[in-house]
């Protein structure tokens, strides 16, 4: 992997951008990517939420002055450009955003792009009855294996807090698909 | 039990203890939970992601200039066939009693732009502020409390470029 200083650098300059940010895309496609599918659910969605966020980055590239990690400012766009993008599905809708998550979660038997079960669906039915800040902690906790210094750095929350939002998370999706057993 | 001969030359993690319970907990817990979420992408989908992405950068640029003439006539016609169906309604059905904008309900304007029938750009916005009005704005500042500012900015603002850094 490359260094992430000389990265930006190469990314700020004028002649080696188209390189550095070829790079960058292979470096964390597909780590966004996972991150911004469990956040929209459709591939189709997820994969209009990747290229906006890479093309933000680009074109947002000089204003990244290296306050924090260049992939955990990368994760906070992918992580708007993700809550913006089912905010805009709901209000053309005019539902909420918690209606627009449910009726994702119930297409996602007939979706091609699923091949999860019963209980996974559960799973994704759980996770969606949590408030938002805990969805994306549990998600990138459980699934997508961040650290929580990583967390803490990209959600802007103190590790302690993390802590205790994962652990009602877990709580709370296990009571819920215990009390909703249907497989 | 004594601490002190465990202690000699071990330590452990600030909170480990107060946190053994909870982290246990969750771990038997999340047994019970599926380890993937079964989600999957379509074949080669990850390989042809740095091509798409770099022509998506490069396209704007050629696009959006044939685009903008085109629009703009566009604009033009759909302002000019609609300013005269406003004009001709007003003077047919509406004699006496020309709308005025201060007849025209805040929030009919409000929800009239937020459904997106009209798309205002910061440039045309600033268009409409003299210098002395914004800074009028900056003395009264202490007006909104920063957390209701906050608040309103966390509920109202989509926009993910303006929280970037």
């Amino acid at each position: 992997m490359i260094e992430e200083k000389q990265l930006v650098s190469a990314l700020q300059s004028n002649d080696e951008n188209e390189k550095a940010f070829r790079i960058l895309i292979s470096q964390y496609k597909e780590g966004l990517y996972w991150h911004i599918r469990k956040i929209v659910i459709i591939h189709e969605d997820a994969d209009d939420v990747l290229q906006n966020t890479f093309i933000k980055v680009f074109k947002n590239i000089d204003r990244f002055k290296g306050d924090s990690k260049l992939f955990t400012w990368m994760y906070r766009i992918a992580t708007n450009e993700s809550l913006t993008f089912l905010n805009k599905n709901a209000k053309q809708n005019n539902i909420s955003i918690e209606k627009v998550k449910d009726q994702l979660i119930s297409n996602l038997e007939s979706d091609i792009y699923f091949e999860g079960d019963a209980i996974q669906i559960q799973l994704q039915k759980a996770i969606a009855t949590l408030p938002h800040k805990q969805q994306l902690v549990f998600n990138m906790k459980y699934f997508e294996n961040h650290t929580y210094e990583n967390l803490s750095e990209i959600l802007e929350t103190s590790v302690g807090g993390l802590k205790s939002s994962y652990h009602i998370a877990v709580k709370k999706i296990t009571n819920f698909i215990k009390t909703n057993e249907t497989f | 039990m004594k601490d002190k001969k465990h202690k000699e030359g071990f330590d452990i993690p600030n909170q480990y203890f107060e946190e053994f319970e909870s982290r246990l907990f969750d771990r038997i817990n999340i047994e019970l939970l599926p380890k993937s979420s079964g989600f999957r992408v379509p074949q080669g989908y990850f390989n042809e992601l740095e091509k798409q992405i770099i022509h998506q950068v490069k396209k704007p640029i050629n696009k959006t200039k044939v685009i903008s003439i085109l629009s703009r006539k566009t604009i033009l016609y759909a302002a000019t066939i609609a300013a005269l169906a406003v004009l001709i309604f007003s003077i047919v059905n509406n004699q006496n009693k020309a709308l005025t904008l201060d007849e025209i309900e805040f929030s009919s304007i409000k929800t009239y732009i937020e459904e997106g029938y009209i798309e205002i750009d910061n440039s045309d916005l600033s268009l409409l502020f003299t210098e002395e009005d914004l800074s009028a704005i900056t003395l009264e500042e202490n007006y909104i409390s920063e957390e209701i500012l906050n608040e309103y900015l966390l509920e109202n603002i989509n926009d993910s470029s303006i929280l970037i850094e």
